[in-house]
């Protein structure tokens, strides 16, 4: 196990620059999710992990060694692929022991691991199929039993499990949560699903367009993203954007949305820092909620038309059309309602997120200590 | 009759969709028999005059005998059979190697102007070896290599070398690149990579690309008669053309056995060349669920 680090990386293919000013630590037997839309530069920053691609600027190291002229079979990382690149002319057991009989390990030794690792996954009855033989799902297994048995440094799986139908997934999803637990070795996943990402990782890097966006636990991501984009990205169903604009009422800060003004007082926004008075108000769906679920009388009203109707079981998603603008709100389930009825809205203004409307950056807080005098 | 029988009953005979007796059936028809007779005739000749005693000119039932393939198994024939075997092989084994690599490089190394470099060999491929036999000749002579079977196929495997790079590069590039990277990354270099991985799963490209190699130099006449004068490495092809009327007189069952056995290898290896097609081409499971 070792911690792995980036210093400045780039890595640009002819005038294409792929990942930009990567700066980035994965601790030792951390679980690290990159996480990104695709051609974010996730899958570039994993291949320049594993040695597969060369970094145009910059270092990278795992534990102690900077690994940029490194080659990938010394590099001591395990790859599972989007495809499993399982070797469709072996068999299951040959697959697996494939990296073992390059190193010439004894015959015996080898057979006694891919036994355990095979016992582990549930592939005990399948080492003598081909990849042909098997389904999606232990194709998978056959893939991070490869890994498994290499006993790397670090781990480095590239959306191991989108080829996989829904059900599967989930339950891969705990696999792989349950495996690092066990084996507590360093991992560096990358997916495109936020929700794989909020499930498996420690902390979560988001990636936009080569640049990483932010860097934190999941909790954090959600509740503090440092820009639209990450707020927009992290969370499902989506944000809501609102245009809004911020006003000073009797010497204390306010935002005027829609057709309400909202106190920003209890958000601590470093109203300083704004350059303008023009911002985005973000606010999840599970803080817009029906006020016939009695939502603290303080909570600002909106009033609008019912549009879509979306239940999902525990609760049901609702857009609301409101003045110019829609809104999906989180009601509880079996609501009754139909498109086209009135209904009243109330918005959480404890939980709002405010953005500027130029950078798209979040409005940094003011500190807690700066906050406590004036209450 | 009542649809519900279940009684089995003759049934209708269907109409035939295209009826051969009308008038254009019958020309099309005629016309397509007589081009297969015009081509089936001089293999029928084959056959026959090269178990008749009597063998002419027309297509007659032959007086039988085996006299005529003994005749040319007695004579040089056999030894130019082995010089063929030899010239054949040597270039197929040399053309597909050495197109392997090459073609393994194009396919998946960075190489400077590859576009311009794979246009070349594909021109290169389809230059008549003539061209190039005279200016070879001499650098022949200038290195000593003449009347070498060896030599001369080293001739050969040159002018097989682009098509072979070709047809080889096709199927390397089907290879997923992935395959190749989980074994590096597992900690197998260049040649266990390719010899563990990339070989094995373009084994029936690396055959169909031998076979063809093998065929052609099997057919090759000129560059041996030029570049191999000496008697004793005289190929199959050269002794068919020694059988035509070289000392006056056309030795026509001769002639007809010893093609029949010139053709049998070829034929052999063009339906073994088939049965690889029909594998080519499978990494199911390999990749993707």
């Amino acid at each position: 196990m070792a911690a792995v680090r980036f210093r400045g990386v780039h890595k640009r293919f002819g005038l294409v620059s792929a990942v930009e000013e990567l700066d980035l630590e994965i601790d030792d037997g951390e679980f690290l999710v990159v996480v990104g839309p695709s051609g974010c530069g996730k899958s570039t920053t994993l291949r320049m992990l594993a040695g597969l691609e060369r970094p145009s600027n910059g270092l990278i190291s795992i534990g102690d060694r900077v690994v940029n002229l490194v080659s990938p079979k010394s590099r001591d990382v395990a790859v599972v692929f989007q495809n499993y690149a399982l070797y469709p002319h072996m068999t299951v057991y040959d697959n697996l022991s494939f990296g073992m009989r390059i190193r010439h390990e004894p015959r015996e030794h080898i057979r006694r691991q891919v036994a355990d690792v095979a016992q582990q996954l549930g592939l005990s009855a399948l080492l003598d199929r081909k990849p042909a033989a098997l389904s999606g799902g232990e194709r998978q297994r056959v893939a991070v039993g490869r890994a498994l048995l290499r006993r790397p440094q670090v781990f480095l799986m590239d959306e191991p499990l989108s080829n996989l139908d829904a059900t599967l997934r989930v339950h891969m999803r705990g696999e792989l949560s349950r495996l690092h637990a066990r084996v507590g070795t360093t991992t560096f996943y990358v997916t495109h699903d936020q929700i794989e990402a909020m499930t498996l990782g420690d902390r979560i890097a988001v990636m936009r367009a080569g640049r990483l966006q932010q860097v934190a636990s999941p909790e954090t991501l959600y509740d503090e993203p440092v820009n639209m984009f990450v707020a927009g990205f992290i969370g499902a169903p989506r944000m809501n954007f609102l245009p809004a604009r911020v006003t000073v009422t009797d010497g204390r800060p306010c935002l005027d949305v829609l057709s309400i003004r909202l106190d920003v007082t209890g958000v601590a926004l470093d109203s300083a820092s704004l350059r303008s008075e023009r911002v985005v108000l973000g606010i999840r769906p599970e803080d817009v909620r029906w006020s016939r679920e009695a939502p603290p009388p303080s909570w600002p009203r909106l009033r609008g038309v019912v549009e879509i109707i979306e239940p999902v079981g525990a609760e049901t998603y609702v857009t609301v059309q409101v003045e110019y603008a829609r809104l999906l709100a989180r009601f509880p389930p079996r609501t009754g309602l139909r498109p086209g009825e009135q209904v009243e809205l109330a918005l959480d203004q404890t939980r709002i997120h405010v953005f500027d409307a130029e950078t798209e950056q979040a409005v940094p807080r003011l500190p807690a200590s700066a906050l406590a005098p004036s209450q | 009759m009542q649809t519900t029988s279940i009684a089995p009953q003759s049934p209708a005979p269907p109409a035939p969709e295209h009826p051969i007796f009308t008038l254009g059936g019958v020309v099309r028809h005629s016309i397509l028999i007589a081009v297969g007779i015009a081509f089936l005739s001089p293999f029928a000749w084959l056959v026959l005059a090269s178990v008749d005693a009597h063998a002419g000119w027309g297509i007659r039932l032959p007086d039988l005998t085996l006299d005529n393939y003994r005749a040319v198994l007695s004579q040089r024939g056999l030894a130019a059979l082995k010089n063929s075997c030899y010239l054949a092989f040597v270039t197929s084994v040399i053309a597909t190697g050495l197109g392997y690599l090459a073609a393994y490089a194009l396919s998946r190394r960075h190489v400077p102007l590859k576009r311009g470099i794979m246009l070349t060999i594909l021109f290169a491929s389809g230059l008549p070896v003539s061209l190039l036999l005279v200016p070879t000749y001499q650098m022949y002579v200038a290195f000593g290599w003449l009347d070498s079977l060896f030599t001369t196929s080293l001739f050969l495997a040159a002018g097989a070398l682009p098509f072979a790079i070709w047809m080889l590069k096709n199927f390397i590039d089907a290879v997923p690149l992935e395959l190749e990277e989980a074994a590096v990354v597992e900690g197998a270099g260049t040649w266990q990579t390719l010899l563990r991985v990339t070989v094995p799963l373009t084994l029936p490209g690396l055959s169909v690309t031998g076979i063809y190699t093998f065929i052609a130099a099997w057919g090759a006449f000129i560059a041996p008669l030029i570049l191999d004068g000496n008697p004793d490495d005289e190929p199959a092809p050269i002794a068919i053309f020694h059988f035509m009327g070289n000392h006056g007189e056309f030795l026509f069952g001769e002639l007809a056995a010893y093609s029949l056995m010139f053709s049998a290898p070829v034929i052999i290896l063009y339906f073994a060349l088939s049965r690889q097609f029909s594998g080519a081409f499978a990494f199911g499971g390999g990749l993707k669920g």
